[in-house]
């Protein structure tokens, strides 16, 4: 994406004839997309150009300041970043685009602390942030701490119930909290990869692992009666591991091979 | 018939509504420059965001676990520690913002001026120069209802009612410039309509503001009155089917 804007951006841009028929207004908001992507792309010495076209048209603009500070972070000056950061929270302390590229400064620089407790600052005030939660969670992910990513997870599926990446993720966080002691987590789990089965219409293969991985689990650490799976769990192991076989079978016949030698589907 | 004289056209028509056009330019600048940027509070949008955060967790609540919905509630409702239930900045509740920020109150002062000043001067203006005459006509018929409306300042009670005063053009002008305004200064103006409407609701509530205690309030009772119910666990039926 970034590069199909970068390419087509930069020539609009130069293209003084084709610029002309944009409104003024327009033509900067163009600049300013471009420069995001020639930065995605890592054409800093054209973005440089660009930020300071901007930065002379609009010399007081948060915006235009966003954009430098992120140049900065392009060009590895982390400290200048942070400078130019603290200066906009200063104008407006409520400004959501510096206080996320302040953790962004903090996670590059390798400080995932320091990136976890900016994030933690920034959730506290917009906490309908999904992205902020998710990006939150993989830290804790990155620090070990299954739990608090949990936690993360579960705000981010109130915020979006519709999206099953969530859910996914949600679930597989349960099935690596769960022990011998804490089966309820399993059956939980479950329910969340049937939750992303019924949003994906059956699609999701790693959700269909996921249900039989979690009642593999089940039956072999739970004793006596708590190894045992609900009617509608049997049903859907069943279900699932026959779809899981007929479409290994019918795309790549090799790998069906390892699914039987794993014994995680149950062949009825 | 009426046959109107065409210098009635040209020196009372035309000139009303060129005043009018040029008015409405120039008030759009003036508000463009008597505009302060303002940017919201960290507290306000803390309080917004609390308040949506509360309305997720009860839309959404069968996609928690009991423990997880339990920790939530918890954290909006506790006795002491609740998120709602923290002595609310008192910037948040409307009527003392009133009290202690004069900036609140010299805003509006500044909205209300470049909007009543020019509206009561021209008012004036039409109403002493060119009150009385009849400058144009409807061209289709209305019911004798419009006649209130169209002919202000001339009380013929014999005269059709697709007739037109020019006092009553002066207000059609004044309420009906907005989409050319727009069409002219290519970008969005003022809506005078919506401005009316602010300030009748002016007494019912804020305008814009947020009324965070009471809304916590309201917030806080809906939560705990919920009852939660876990509905993850039906999906396993669903998907098994």
């Amino acid at each position: 994406m970034s590069e199909q804007v970068a390419k087509h951006g930069k020539s609009l841009i130069q293209n003084s004839k084709r610029n002309r028929q944009l409104s003024e207004e327009e033509n900067w908001l163009v600049h300013e997309q471009v420069c995001y992507a020639l930065l995605d792309t890592g054409d800093i010495d054209e973005a440089k150009e660009i930020v300071e076209k901007l930065s002379l048209r609009f010399p007081k603009s948060l915006r235009v300041f966003l954009l430098q500070g992120a140049l900065c972070e392009c060009c590895e000056d982390y400290g200048k970043a942070q400078e130019v950061y603290e200066r906009i929270l200063q104008e407006n302390e409520a400004h959501q685009g510096a206080m996320k590229r302040q953790c962004c400064v903090a996670k590059a620089q390798g400080d995932t602390e320091k990136a976890i407790g900016m994030l933690k600052k920034y959730l506290d005030v917009f906490m309908t942030d999904v992205e902020a939660w998710e990006e939150l969670a993989s830290l804790y992910l990155s620090m070990q701490m299954t739990k608090q990513a949990a936690f993360c997870y579960e705000e981010a599926i109130l915020i979006q119930p519709q999206n099953p990446t969530n859910h996914l993720k949600y679930a597989d966080l349960l099935y690596v909290l769960s022990n011998a002691s804490t089966l309820h987590l399993l059956h939980q789990a479950i329910g969340y990869y049937s939750v992303v089965l019924d949003l994906t219409n059956g699609t999701s293969v790693h959700a269909k692992y996921g249900v039989l991985s979690c009642c593999d689990a089940i039956k072999s650490q739970g004793r006596g009666a708590s190894a045992k799976l609900t009617e509608d769990e049997e049903k859907l192991l069943s279900k699932v591991s026959r779809e899981l076989t007929t479409s290994y079978e019918e795309r790549s016949p090799q790998l069906a091979v390892h699914l039987k030698a794993t014994g995680i589907t149950t062949t009825t | 018939m009426l046959m109107l004289d065409p210098n009635v056209r040209n020196w009372v028509m035309i000139p009303i509504t060129f005043a009018m056009l040029l008015i409405g330019v120039l008030r759009h600048l003036v508000s463009k420059l008597m505009r302060g940027s303002s940017t919201p509070k960290i507290k306000t949008i803390q309080a917004k965001q609390l308040i949506q955060r509360s309305q997720y967790l009860r839309a959404h609540s069968g996609f928690l676990n009991r423990a997880a919905f339990n920790q939530r509630k918890e954290f909006f409702c506790e006795k002491e520690k609740g998120a709602f239930l923290q002595k609310v900045d008192p910037s948040l509740n409307p009527q003392q913002a009133m009290m202690s920020d004069p900036s609140m109150l010299s805003d509006m002062l500044t909205k209300n001026l470049t909007m009543i000043v020019p509206q009561f001067v021209t008012g004036a203006w039409v109403n002493f120069f060119f009150s009385g005459f009849v400058v144009a006509k409807v061209p289709f018929p209305l019911t004798q209802k419009f006649k209130l409306m169209l002919q202000r300042g001339v009380d013929l009670s014999s005269l059709d009612v697709t007739y037109i005063s020019s006092l009553s053009w002066y207000f059609l002008n004044l309420f009906g410039m907005q989409g050319l305004l727009q069409l002219i200064m290519g970008e969005k103006t003022f809506d005078d309509t919506q401005v009316m409407q602010q300030q009748m609701s002016m007494g019912a509530g804020p305008a814009g503001g947020l009324d965070a205690p009471n809304l916590f309030k309201a917030e806080k009772d809906q939560l705990e009155m919920m009852q939660h119910t876990y509905r993850v666990d039906k999906f396993v039926e669903l998907a098994a089917k």
